[in-house]
């Protein structure tokens, strides 16, 4: 597989030139999945789609993310598969499996790197991790927060975990760390409800010294609890500043199914989509692409994944493109923001559809 | 006499008694079936419904209210001729209801009552409109004593999930009828029953229906067509039992996919004007059930009218293909050169409803009798098949609902 696509900075290519290069990257994709994961070749056959005709990103047929949850899909054989990742289900659900090959689980480090390097700096920093060890200490199956911290760990010089297993945040020793590291940039990473129910809350708590500044911090995982809570990103930031004076605050979203390639928020508060990977919003009524500043269903795609047909997939999040190419951050490529995750369809008739009704 | 734990009355909302606790609701007598005064109460309640100001805005409540009116009653009394005089009830049906369907409990109760039962009804704990307007229309009849003993059988009650709740109720029922599927009947079933009772359970079926392909070439407007299919299914986001899942085509295969196109181009049309509204999760979901069957190598082609239909193409008649089924207009395709391929795989229980348009009803029964095929109980028109009949699921409600009192 072509990685000429990693040589390119995450967000300096402009439109034509990043849908050339991902329409060829796609291509070449779509052929290759269709050739070593049959149940994919199935749906390419049914779509009648063939991918050297195809001259647009969006003529690429997208695989609901679900379908991970229902089926195991892999273009590699059995042999090959050096780790599995799951989705962070709630105890019932069924679990995303990714399987993930040498050449996949390379590129995403890479890439990830070279997105969250032109955040942070290509310089190893110290890391205070916003969460327990306890996360990644079970290795063969990672949890999507688990294999977050792993990936973002990478950055760290020094990394150190802020909560003990009970998460109980271990201020003194946050402090020692801090203190050790004075003068240097530091990298805090977390979990957006970990971050929000357990840092920020702890902190506002204890009322304590904490100056963090000078720090940047990155976190993922998504809005859903805090949006049951009313809590907006914009609070969030707001809060955070007041606290412990941390303004450089960015947000990602990204998928297990995706891992690697992720969106980044700005400075102007919009999720950038990097060169390696884009977003496309469809219309739920006919799946057709939606205008710029319409809500629609969130397609993503991403140049990383070999090893398992995760190319190109339709989420269940619901989200607005506001523009491409002319973001106030100065950033390349299209940005956008998620606005949740789609309701549970309610359905009339006489089966009952929705558990624990009885 | 059995006792409801105070703990566990708290739990309970009664929306409708005439009774003062459940001791007296145990002691309440059964009647005969079709009994005047029933039928007397029943019309009443329909003009009440009928006049109710809110009536127009719902038509599954309008559907009832035209059903329980003393006409249709008579009607159906005239089946039970040699029964009336000796067949009565058996004592309290208690009745849950499907969460989904805001008036599906009223025609239970309704059944419940006119085989002379007292009657527990849990009805949904959503607080459906056309459920306030009927509570309403109860609560002014009670004002008219001439109703107080047909009120006496009406118990309505919501509680969320109790076992506890739902073990009291089955132990002191001589029936229980259990809408909603599979995965109701199976969680209720943990609630025993006394000994000479016993359970009417309306499981998950699967219905289909036959098309002739001619016939459908033939019509002149295909809008009345469209809107009978309509009514079969999206008007209850194809999740009603009754709601064809698999589209049967039947005759030339020549002219097929004429009739198809045809067919489906009226049927989304009439989406369009009804306006019909398909929510994101459900294209999700529709997009989902298609990918796996095609994983599946269930289907070989796959057609899609926007997001609103969408027509799988079956690669081969199979038992499995009826396992599962997706819904808010999901369609399973296939031609067949002998409606007789047919009789493999109707021999499921599984089966519920044919519907038909353009095929002759009496060859669909041939098949299923000179078979001796254990699925289908019945062969309805197309835009038939969510009419309510006493007969439902192949069980003949007041027959079941009642007992028969031999004299020598």
């Amino acid at each position: 597989m072509n990685q000429d696509w990693l040589k390119y900075e995450p967000y300096a290519l402009e439109k034509g030139k990043k849908h050339k290069l991902l329409l060829e990257g796609l291509r070449g994709l779509t052929e290759f999945h269709a050739l070593n994961c049959s149940p994919y070749s199935n749906i390419i056959d049914a779509e009648q789609k063939v991918p050297n005709e195809m001259t647009s990103i969006s003529d690429f047929p997208f695989i609901p993310v679900r379908l991970f949850k229902l089926r195991e899909l892999k273009s590699i054989p059995d042999e090959d598969v050096v780790k599995t990742l799951t989705s962070s289900g709630t105890s019932g659900q069924a679990v995303s499996k990714i399987f993930l090959d040498k050449t996949t689980a390379l590129l995403q480090t890479k890439v990830l790197t070279k997105i969250v390097s032109s955040y942070i700096g290509t310089k190893r920093v110290p890391m205070l991790i916003l969460d327990s060890e306890e996360v990644v200490q079970n290795r063969s199956t990672f949890s999507a927060r688990g294999a977050g911290i792993l990936g973002f760990s990478m950055f760290g010089s020094k990394r150190f975990y802020a909560f003990d297993k009970e998460m109980c945040f271990k201020e003194t020793e946050v402090l020692e760390f801090l203190e050790q590291h004075r003068d240097e940039q530091i990298f805090l990473f977390g979990f957006t409800f970990i971050v929000y129910a357990y840092f920020l809350q702890s902190l506002e708590k204890l009322n304590t010294s904490l100056d963090l500044s000078k720090a940047i911090l990155i976190h993922g995982g998504g809005w859903k609890k805090l949006i049951d809570q009313a809590i907006t990103n914009e609070d969030f930031k707001r809060r955070l500043k007041i606290t412990c004076g941390i303004s450089q605050v960015y947000d990602y979203y990204g998928m297990v199914e995706q891992t690697g390639s992720i969106f980044m928020e700005c400075e102007a508060g919009y999720l950038h989509a990097p060169v390696y990977a884009d977003v496309i919003i469809r219309r739920p009524k006919d799946f057709t692409v939606a205008d710029f500043g319409e809500l629609g269903l969130i397609q993503v795609i991403s140049l990383i994944p070999t090893s398992y047909p995760g190319h190109s997939l339709l989420t269940e999040d619901e989200g607005i493109i506001y523009g491409e190419d002319n973001c106030l951050c100065g950033r390349l490529g299209k940005y956008f923001k998620i606005s949740g995750r789609i309701k549970m369809a309610e359905i009339r008739g006489c089966s009952d559809t929705f558990e624990g009704r009885i | 006499m059995i006792h409801l734990k105070e703990e566990y009355n708290k739990l309970l909302d009664i929306r409708f008694s005439t009774h003062e606790n459940w001791h007296s609701v145990q002691q309440e007598k059964v009647l005969p079936i079709f009994r005047q005064e029933i039928m007397e109460f029943l019309d009443a309640l329909s003009k009440k419904l009928q006049t109710s100001s809110d009536i127009r805005n719902y038509p599954d409540l309008a559907t009832f209210a035209f059903y329980c009116r003393k006409a249709n009653l008579n009607k159906l009394c005239k089946d039970y001729p040699v029964l009336v005089k000796s067949q009565l009830g058996r004592g309290i049906t208690f009745h849950i209801a499907p969460s989904n369907v805001p008036m599906n409990f009223a025609y239970s109760l309704l059944m419940g009552m006119l085989a002379g039962n007292i009657n527990i009804v849990r009805i949904p704990s959503k607080n459906y409109a056309q459920i306030e307007v009927f509570l309403n229309a109860l609560t002014s009849l009670q004002k008219e004593k001439i109703y107080k003993d047909a009120l006496a059988k009406v118990i309505l009650v919501q509680y969320e999930r109790n076992k506890e709740l739902t073990d009291f109720f089955s132990s002191i029922c001589a029936n229980r009828v259990i809408w909603g599927g599979d995965t109701t009947i199976a969680e209720i079933r943990k609630s025993p029953l006394a000994a000479r009772s016993y359970d009417i359970a309306f499981s998950d079926r699967y219905s289909i229906c036959i098309l002739g392909i001619e016939s459908i070439l033939d019509l002149d407007d295909m809008n009345n067509l469209a809107n009978w299919f309509f009514n079969d299914t999206y008007l209850f986001d194809q999740n009603a039992c009754t709601s064809p899942h698999t589209i049967i085509w039947s005759g030339n295969r020549d002219k097929l996919s004429q009739a198809q196109d045809r067919f489906w181009n009226a049927v989304s049309k009439l989406l369009h004007t009804k306006q019909y509204q398909l929510q994101a999760a459900t294209a999700v979901d529709k997009l989902t059930y298609a990918y796996e069957q095609i994983m599946d190598n269930k289907i070989v082609e796959l057609k899609t009218h926007e997001n609103l239909i969408y027509r799988a193409n079956l690669a081969y008649l199979k038992g499995e293909v009826f396992d599962s089924h997706s819904n808010c207009g999901y369609f399973n395709e296939l031609f067949l050169e002998d409606l007789q391929e047919l009789a493999v795989f109707l021999d499921s229980p599984k089966f519920q409803t044919i519907s038909y348009f353009g095929v002759h009803p009496v060859d669909i029964e041939t098949l299923i009798l000179d078979n001796g095929l254990k699925g289908v109980d019945r062969i309805v028109p197309v835009g038939k098949t969510a009419d309510f009949s006493a007969t439902w699921d192949g069980f003949d409600l007041i027959q079941n609902l009642s007992r028969n009192l031999t004299v020598n």
